[in-house]
């Protein structure tokens, strides 16, 4: 018996039809970065904001396609090292451009969203495989604490007196998450660890 | 790779899996043998998906606590909750031990072989990312992942005695925040040239006094009718011919052709190995001649043997029976190895490797002096000798050297000139290009015995 997931049996796909299952990846890629400028605050006129959208498209498009190849140094050069972490790149940028800026509330959603839902599809497409219900329980708690932040984070806490009864309940509510996150994260050998994974084990 | 059937094999096989692909390290490059690094890093160190994690919640965090956005905590929320969960006290596989599996480990050319590589550890474990690093002769064409099982099955593509590869295998710990990489040796394998497709045997002027499948010229038992005679005392009452018995009024009694077995050995041109008329390896080919020949001399069970001549002399002392083929494959592996300078002597040959009167098949490409002075040696020792020539390919000429095509007509007169001084020494030479069967080149011999020097 064995804990490691096994490979599953992947349809053959070369040349353009990988690139074709790889799209909705690179769009997303794309639309993470060009939300990061915070689009919502762009002229209605041809602006630098424009080109640098566009600028901002294409690369987010090639830095979408998520990597197949396992991590290996295959050389020191910035090019190279830049294709082999060009999905790390993309999320970082994105989320620091973002950080860098205040945009309207659909749009601090939005980025949030596509921020998320970039991280655990490109999990599932350049990790090894792991269990499924574990990458599923572990991403809805990401959404919930991103959600949880995101409110506390909007929530108008000098409106009055029932602004500290908000921040109360965001930091509560904060603190219950946490703590929800280090009670599921049993140790390893724990009996409720993984339906499939009974503890320590020997092959 | 001039051999139809790897060529044939590498046509038909299926387009590569990604898991494939990505086990070989390069997605758009064809498939081709790879190095093993140099050196594995040692102990554990963090997965691309932890340094991505951290590196988002870095970039959002650092940014919201200078400019005051506490909006942008909600972008680090998601990546923080992901390391905590993924963070577990304990979850590594420790005391890893790979056990390799490799039940055959010799093969014929285009033939299969599997191995199985399965990692022992304790604890617990997330994932198994496996890189294979096959050898220079064999192709990986399959892999699967059950658990921590690996699944390898390669291809020989190319004879000789090679390594059958390397797995890196990259063990994640449960939450695949960290990884720890396990070299694993496979080993080597044994790959048998593919003997080329013959099945003509000619036989040499005097056979030796053994029995077997060859008609001599000699009477004897035979079943080959080679005429009648009158009878004498003693002969036997149902060889009587009674057509000639009753048309000549005296008793006639048929003959018969004794059937003899023979000795062939292969004298193998191992001095050089150049591109050939279709660019492959000429000691390819002759390898596959050689192996060819031999299998067709032993399914007439004649006794074959092999010297090859190369940066080593060896040899195989002509024997017979099924189990004598593969000897004779084994013993021309290492002729790749060291293909050094060292001038022929065939006299350090034992006699039983040459026996006298055996015929003696020259597989060269005619290329190196060294070889050609051997077969000088062998016509004066008398053996009945062919020399079959795999053509190399003809030197390309300089297009601005007006001198050139003088040159290269020069050299093509020197190439008949040696074939014309080979047949006058008695040593027939027939041209075998890799296309087509053996039976096709050899065929000019069975018009009449080989006789070499001694008609």
């Amino acid at each position: 018996m064995s804990d490691v997931p096994a490979d599953p049996a992947t349809p053959v796909a070369p040349g353009l039809a990988a690139r074709f299952e790889a799209l909705p990846m690179c769009v997303l890629g794309a639309l993470l970065l060009v939300g990061s400028l915070d689009p919502a605050h762009w002229p209605g006129y041809l602006s630098p904001q424009w080109f640098s959208g566009a600028a901002a498209l294409g690369a987010g498009f090639w830095a979408g396609l998520p990597i197949v190849d396992r991590p290996v140094m295959v050389s020191y050069r910035l090019k190279h090292q830049m294709l082999r972490q060009r999905n790390t790149l993309l999320v970082a940028v994105s989320a620091l451009l973002a950080a860098l800026r205040e945009p309207p509330v659909w749009l601090m959603v939005v980025e949030v969203l596509l921020l998320l839902t970039y991280l655990t599809l490109i999990d599932t497409r350049s990790a090894p495989a792991r269990p499924v219900n574990r990458q599923v329980g572990q991403a809805a708690c990401a959404y919930a604490a991103s959600a949880l932040v995101l409110l506390s984070a909007l929530a108008p806490i000098t409106g009055g007196w029932w602004g500290r009864l908000v921040a109360a309940v965001a930091v509560l509510g904060t603190l219950g998450l946490l703590w929800a996150a280090l009670r599921l994260r049993h140790p390893a050998g724990h009996p409720h660890s993984s339906p499939a994974d009974p503890g320590t084990r020997r092959h | 790779m001039s051999s139809a059937a790897p060529s044939a094999a590498t046509d038909t096989a299926p387009p590569p899996t990604p898991a494939l692909r990505r086990a070989l390290g390069r997605a758009d490059a064809p498939l081709e043998p790879l190095e093993p690094p140099s050196a594995r890093p040692v102990g554990w160190r963090l997965s691309e998906r932890a340094y991505r994690l951290v590196l988002v919640a870095v970039c959002a965090l650092v940014p919201a606590l200078l400019l005051g956005r506490p909006w942008a905590f909600a972008l680090a929320a998601g990546p923080v909750v992901w390391l905590l969960l993924a963070a577990v006290p304990g979850a590594r596989p420790e005391n890893v031990t790979p056990l390799t599996s490799v039940p055959i480990r010799r093969c014929f050319e285009g033939e299969t072989m599997t191995a199985r590589v399965e990692l022992a550890y304790t604890g617990s474990a997330g994932g198994l990312d496996p890189a294979v690093y096959p050898g220079p002769g064999v192709e990986l064409v399959r892999i699967s992942q059950h658990g921590a099982v690996i699944d390898l099955e390669f291809t020989a593509r190319r004879w000789g005695r090679w390594s059958l590869g390397t797995v890196d295998a990259d063990l994640y710990d449960r939450g695949g925040l960290a990884r720890q990489t396990t070299r694993i040796d496979l080993g080597e394998c044994e790959v048998f040239p593919l003997p080329a497709d013959s099945a003509l045997t000619p036989i040499p002027t005097r056979l030796p006094n053994r029995l077997g499948e060859h008609t001599s010229r000699q009477h004897g038992q035979g079943l080959e009718f080679t005429g009648v005679r009158p009878y004498r005392h003693g002969d036997r009452q149902r060889r009587i011919h009674w057509s000639s018995t009753t048309r000549r009024g005296a008793i006639q009694i048929s003959e018969f052709a004794a059937e003899k077995a023979t000795d062939a050995v292969v004298l193998l041109d191992a001095f050089g190995d150049v591109a050939g008329v279709r660019g492959g390896s000429t000691l390819d080919d002759s390898v596959r001649v050689a192996a060819g020949i031999a299998k067709a001399y032993l399914r007439s069970h004649d006794r074959v043997g092999i010297v090859s001549l190369g940066g080593r002399l060896r040899w195989l002392t002509p024997g017979t029976g099924s189990t004598h083929l593969l000897r004779i494959v084994e013993s021309v592996l290492e002729v790749r190895r060291d293909l050094g300078y060292q001038v022929p002597d065939l006299d350090r040959v034992p006699p039983p490797a040459l026996p006298n009167g055996a015929l003696v098949y020259a597989v060269t490409p005619l290329a190196d002096d060294r070889f050609v002075d051997a077969l000088q040696d062998l016509a004066l020792r008398g053996n009945p000798a062919v020399v079959v020539e795999i053509p190399a390919g003809e030197p390309r000429p300089d297009p601005d050297d007006p001198g050139a095509p003088l040159a290269l007509r020069l050299w093509r007169l020197d190439r008949e000139a040696l074939r014309f001084s080979l047949t006058e020494r008695g040593m027939p030479v027939v041209a075998w290009d890799g296309e087509g069967t053996l039976d096709l080149a050899l065929a000019p011999l069975l018009r009449q015995p080989v006789h070499g020097r001694t008609k």
